[in-house]
């Protein structure tokens, strides 16, 4: 089932074009990393599925409804990032109740247990906390409220690795113990890329790509080879990336478009080799004639 | 117990791989039930989903079977069908590549066999 | 799948705002201190003297009325409205399940309340000043409005309440949509050209001075438009977190 449907989303600003024709859908109860460059617009796009801002053209929904100033949807939904405040006026034990108060599905043991564990006493004050800290909060804020769409942009800034790493699998543990959907937006592809279950690339303000995490690897692949015998092979195919050392070629091609046989690499004397994902990530956003050290000759 | 993230071999196969290594190693006998695909993300602290692809495959090859609400079972042959899948494609593979390597280091076929006598003389 | 959270937008209201009312409760000890601040400035001089001699006979005696007061709750309420649209006001409303209307009306029902107790506590520091005066002035002075009548009492609580309103309209106006903000803009000039043109048009004091109870329906009747066009344009704004 669908939980997430958005067609042809655009957000324009008055100087610039956040998003243009995005579209996607999204399962429910899935992990879902969304990952991107900075300012490709998915703070946007999470803030028009939180209801937030509203889209210039196009449509979306969340549980069949526009969520766009919904009380529905927005009972259904939590959007964690670290622009999330508190009254100055409320303990962090306080804040705990007044989610409870609600949230139906609060779970104020584990908040008590994860407060504990972390180390962050109730009586201190939100706004005294430090970066770090404060993510934690937070992120342990969006945990326990156990809504049906749980986004998290950036939820990790400021955490340190360790907590970091402990967070990752609290995440986990809690989507094995309720599931639900998470849209989690971060520049850390590489360390939440186990929990995940898809990967929604977002590029200059539409869907580059979206599929789950090991099919999203393997669509680009590194060849490497003699530089006569790619150069023959890679004619009229995309290169993403290459680099020539001393008759050797590597280069970084769309997985898809390569219909030869691996028996046929190997005579040729040509290795195939996968990507991490971060990697797939540079490789599809990275802006065609664009090498940092063309601005260093 | 963690899976290794940086391996070319996706995540799944390891998952697939490390069950058919505890069925080998009689960790998992036959008919018992084989851990679900939640226990397998917690143990491996994986998204269920790639756990459960680990499962399917263990499934398609039928190491594993399933029963109605209760979970994968271990099929009364699947040590062996592992063992001899080993010893067909793993083993071939290893072959060939052996075979390739020796072709480009210019070892002759002679040479080679003599090799592996002398490793197997080695082991015992 | 799990059942998805049905919540009235009446269920959100009332629990933001038995939150609210507790957070935003240092707008009252604001004006309990503005109010005993002016109530001890105004103390000697009152708020209006009269003098008047002939011949042998001197007359002079001051004037106590609870305009002062008044004006001050006004102030404070037109001021406490804006300032729960502020930024930090509504960037804390997202961290519960809330959406600009719900906050708006939960917003409003603050306002009513507190324009509500505002006219206690106005009522209460006016009559310790005057319990003051009695015992320590030795002067002639006339009280007005020694008596608060439940007509008294309307027309205070209307009025606080209508400025409270515009406030909260006035707030919420430059969160809104571009052409909420380019009227609201045009009608300010307006506004203002009509007064430079002509001062004498709008005799603000003479309208907020008449203690009718027809009056207080009237200002009830703009309070309810200004609130409702709050909460219509807080159904049409985007969050703007700047």
């Amino acid at each position: 089932m669908n939980i997430i449907k958005c067609e042809e989303l655009a957000k324009n600003y008055a100087n610039h074009n956040a998003l243009h024709n995005l579209t996607c859908a999204i399962e429910s109860e899935k992990i879902i990393g969304i990952i991107g460059r900075n300012g490709a617009g998915k703070s946007t796009f999470l803030n028009i599925l939180a209801g937030y801002i509203k889209p210039t053209s196009g449509s979306c929904s969340v549980f069949n409804k526009n969520p766009f100033n919904n009380i529905f949807t927005a009972a259904n939904t939590i959007l964690i990032d670290d622009r999330l405040s508190f009254s100055d006026y409320l303990t962090l034990e306080e804040i705990l109740t007044m989610g409870a108060d609600f949230y139906p599905n609060w779970q104020g043991e584990l908040a008590y247990r994860l407060l504990d564990y972390v180390g962050l006493p109730l009586t201190s004050k939100h706004q005294q906390l430090s970066k770090g800290q404060m993510a934690t909060f937070n992120l342990i804020y969006g945990l326990v409220s156990r809504c049906a769409l749980t986004i998290l942009d950036e939820p990790m800034n400021g955490m340190d690795e360790a907590i970091r790493t402990d967070f990752y699998r609290a995440i986990l543990k809690e989507y094995i113990a309720f599931p639900r959907t998470f849209l989690i937006a971060s520049h850390h592809l590489a360390e939440m890329e186990s929990i995940l279950e898809e990967i929604l690339l977002i590029d200059d303000g539409s869907v580059l790509a979206h599929a789950p995490v090991e099919d999203f690897k393997q669509q680009l692949i590194v060849l490497n080879g003699p530089s006569d015998v790619l150069a023959t092979l890679l004619a009229d195919k995309v290169i993403y990336a290459q680099k020539d050392m001393a008759g050797m070629t590597l280069a970084v091609v769309e997985a898809s478009s390569l219909v030869i046989s691996e028996d046929l690499l190997r005579t040729n004397g040509i290795t195939k080799s996968p990507l991490t994902s971060s990697d797939v990530c540079m490789y599809l956003t990275r802006k065609k004639g664009r090498d940092i050290d063309a601005f260093f000759d | 117990m963690y899976v290794n993230l940086d391996s070319a071999t996706p995540i799944y196969i390891q998952i697939a791989e490390w069950l058919q290594h505890e069925i080998v190693a009689d960790r998992l006998q036959t008919d018992e039930k084989v851990y679900s695909q939640y226990q397998l993300a917690e143990l491996f602290n994986i998204n269920p989903a790639t756990a459960g692809k680990g499962l399917t495959i263990l499934f398609e090859e039928q190491l594993l079977y399933k029963k109605r609400g209760l979970g994968m079972f271990v099929t009364i042959d699947a040590k062996e069908r592992i063992l001899t899948k080993r010893r067909n494609e793993t083993l071939t593979k290893m072959a060939q590549e052996i075979v390739i390597e020796a072709k480009r280091l210019l070892v002759s076929d002679e040479e080679l066999l003599i090799l592996i006598r002398q490793t197997q003389e080695g082991l015992k | 799948m799990h059942s998805l959270t049905n919540l009235s937008l009446k269920t959100i209201v009332k629990k933001q705002v038995k939150w609210k009312i507790k957070l935003y409760i240092s707008s009252l000890s604001s004006l309990i201190i503005l109010q005993s601040i002016f109530g001890f400035l105004f103390f000697s001089s009152g708020s209006g003297s009269s003098g008047y001699g002939q011949q042998n006979l001197d007359l002079n005696f001051t004037i106590y009325s609870l305009d002062m007061h008044l004006f001050l709750s006004v102030f404070w309420a037109f001021i406490s409205a804006i300032i729960f649209t502020t930024r930090a006001y509504r960037m804390d409303d997202l961290s519960v399940i809330s959406s600009r209307t719900s906050s708006t009306i939960a917003n409003t029902v603050i306002i009513m309340i507190y324009s509500l107790i505002a006219v206690f506590i106005m009522a209460s520091t006016f009559y310790l000043q005057l319990l003051a005066i009695s015992f320590l002035k030795n002067e002639p002075f006339i009280i007005d409005n020694l008596i608060f009548s439940p007509t008294l009492f309307m027309m205070c609580f209307s009025i606080i309440c209508l400025f409270g309103a515009i406030g909260l309209l006035f707030g919420n106006c430059f969160k809104g949509p571009v052409f909420i903000k380019s009227l609201t803009s045009f009608f300010v000039m307006f506004a203002v050209f009509i007064l430079i043109i002509s001062p004498d048009s709008i005799n603000l004091k003479g309208l907020i001075m008449l203690p009718n109870f027809m009056m207080s329906v009237c200002y009830l009747s703009v309070a309810a438009i200004s609130f409702s066009l709050a909460i219509w344009i807080a159904n049409k704004s985007e969050v703007s977190r700047t």
